[in-house]
């Protein structure tokens, strides 16, 4: 049999609201091949930050939720016994909160939608370099929801908010405009600023 | 490994973020804020006012609808935003540059540009997130006979033409003999054609004020006198710039003039009148495009009611009686289509799509029609 592609799998069997539990037997004869392919479903990955600290994760869990190492998975270049996959963008702090994040939606997936929004809202409760290094490690490993989630954040940080605000907040110190081109539109919008 | 110095002001301050990251975030934001942002930087006005970024914006956005209703009340327009958590309206002034004698009519709307019908003879196209405003004369189609007073078309429609990347607007007058005259201006080309041979039959007698509908590439029209269901609604394809009929539903009856029309529900054709045997508004929705089998009814207890749109939970919303012209208004920043505009996009244009179709989240807002 070639090899499945291992997201979609997780994908049908999440469908089919089956949780593989220590490789056991959990419905009939077709998933438990599936689940035989696929390894043990409590087999875990090493990511390693950088600050060369070692994180130990399930691996399904982040194979469901980045694209990126599911490809590296995927594609064979990680070997299980012995290597570690290095995340030098990111750091131990931030790498422990994108683990907890997909961790949390890889078991609580069935949850329902407030509690999972109750659950995101609390998660994203931290002060603007937090946010910024979670943004930037979710785009550097592909997890499109925390991507999403995070982008929605910051697009309320924007809304309602005058000119002068957004630039402070996005650290936005040279706007690039010629002052002629600053006064033009203070002109022309005074209630922007 | 040294550690940034974070000083207590930088505590709601984000790092500064690369512009593909800004432009994801942009695309969430709704239209009608993002004008606004073009104030905030110059990279940040740089990538709003790409014309690719406000194609795919329009396209794609994740953001609540972009579309609103457009009123016309005495000199001034007042956008009111019926589908924003925060429901709140607008108003401006057209761009008519401080001139006397403000009249001024709504023709249509379409990808965010309104046409307006301006006395005498001109008609004002404008985009009124961007700014952008042209006026485009037509004396030189009126006969020489003198009109007085505002003379507004008979039947006008306005849309959008993807194969050519134009607008086009359909305007005809018709003239004591009871003939008329069907003329199109392209923005592009800035050119009128003239469409009567395009006509296999003289047009009907067609509402005085009728507004065409524009959907799926062609501009629609409801036949004035509804006496027969069969051709009623007259059909202007923007691609092949032909002409051709579509019958309303058979069970159509005898009905007044006064108060049908077509609109636009949930992305269907939708075809409304009053029906004076029930006292009630008729809505016929085709759910299918040129299906005739699709039409479905449905009644409204309403005796003035004009429906407008759909709402996103697929509620009706429309008008009673009211003298405040409302027209349906998607907004944009799309600009006009030009030869400058064409040369930008050339440039860079195809590469910036591509990227940003590669990592566009999958949502999108799809009204359907539910009706207890």
């Amino acid at each position: 049999m070639t090899q499945l592609d291992r997201l979609s799998v997780y994908h049908w069997l999440n469908a089919w609201c089956i949780k593989p539990v220590g490789g056991a037997l959990v419905r009939q004869e077709p998933e438990y091949i599936l689940l035989a392919l696929m390894g043990s479903p409590l087999k875990k990955i090493m990511l390693c930050s950088s600050e060369k600290e070692i994180f130990s994760v399930e691996e399904q869990v982040m194979v469901q939720h980045s694209v990126i190492i599911n490809n590296m998975i995927e594609d064979g270049s990680y070997n299980h016994e012995e290597s570690k996959i290095p995340l030098d963008c990111v750091d131990s702090k931030t790498l422990k909160k994108v683990i907890d994040y997909c961790t949390h939606h890889t078991h609580h997936h069935n949850d329902n939608q407030e509690d999972l929004e109750a659950w995101d809202a609390q998660f994203l409760n931290v002060d603007s370099n937090g946010l910024y290094d979670l943004l930037m490690a979710a785009n550097y490993l592909e997890i499109r929801n925390l991507l999403d989630l995070i982008y929605g954040t910051i697009k309320n940080m924007i809304k309602g908010k005058k000119i002068d605000e957004i630039r402070r907040i996005f650290n936005i110190k040279d706007h690039g405009f010629t002052p002629e081109e600053e006064e033009q539109n203070r002109k022309e919008y005074p209630h922007f600023y | 490994m040294e550690t940034k110095e974070k000083n207590d002001k930088s505590k709601s301050t984000l790092e500064i973020l690369p512009p593909e990251l800004i432009q994801r975030i942009l695309l969430r934001v709704p239209v009608r804020h993002l004008a606004r942002l073009r104030c905030v930087s110059k990279l940040w006005c740089s990538l709003i006012s790409d014309p690719n970024f406000a194609e795919f914006h329009f396209h794609h956005s994740s953001a609540s609808t972009n579309s609103c209703f457009f009123i016309k009340y005495s000199s001034m327009v007042h956008f009111v935003y019926f589908d924003d958590n925060d429901a709140s309206q607008k108003e401006m002034c057209p761009p008519f540059n401080n001139e006397p004698l403000p009249n001024f009519a709504v023709l249509g709307s379409c990808r965010g540009i309104i046409v307006l019908h301006r006395h005498p003879h001109s008609f004002v196209v404008w985009n009124p997130l961007t700014g952008f405003s042209k006026r485009i004369s037509y004396s030189h189609l009126l006969p020489s006979r003198k009109y007085h007073g505002i003379r507004l078309p008979s039947l006008h429609g306005f849309g959008y033409d993807a194969s050519q990347d134009d607008y086009l607007l359909l305007v005809a007058w018709n003239h004591w003999e009871r003939q008329y005259n069907l003329d199109c201006l392209s923005l592009r080309t800035n050119s009128w054609i003239n469409l009567d041979a395009a006509l296999s039959k003289p047009l009907g007698v067609f509402d005085r004020f009728s507004c065409g509908l524009f959907l799926n590439g062609a501009i629609h029209w409801l036949s004035f006198a509804l006496t027969t269901y069969k051709d009623a609604i007259l059909i202007f394809d923007m691609k092949e710039r032909t002409f051709s009929m579509m019958s309303a539903p058979e069970q159509l009856v005898m009905i007044s003039c006064n108060f049908s029309g077509l609109a636009l529900l949930g992305g269907c054709l939708a075809l409304y009148y009053q029906n004076l045997h029930s006292c009630n508004t008729d809505i016929w929705v085709m759910k299918e495009y040129k299906v005739h089998s699709s039409w479905n009814l449905y009644q409204i207890p309403c005796k003035d009611f004009q429906p407008l749109c759909l709402s996103s939970n697929g509620d009706i919303i429309g008008r009673g009686c009211s003298w405040a012209t409302v027209t349906v208004h998607t907004e944009s920043l799309l600009p006009l289509p030009s030869d400058v505009e064409d040369k930008k996009k050339e440039e860079g244009g195809n590469r910036y799509v591509t990227i940003l179709l590669c990592f566009a989240p999958s949502y999108s807002c799809w009204f359907s029609l539910h009706c207890d």
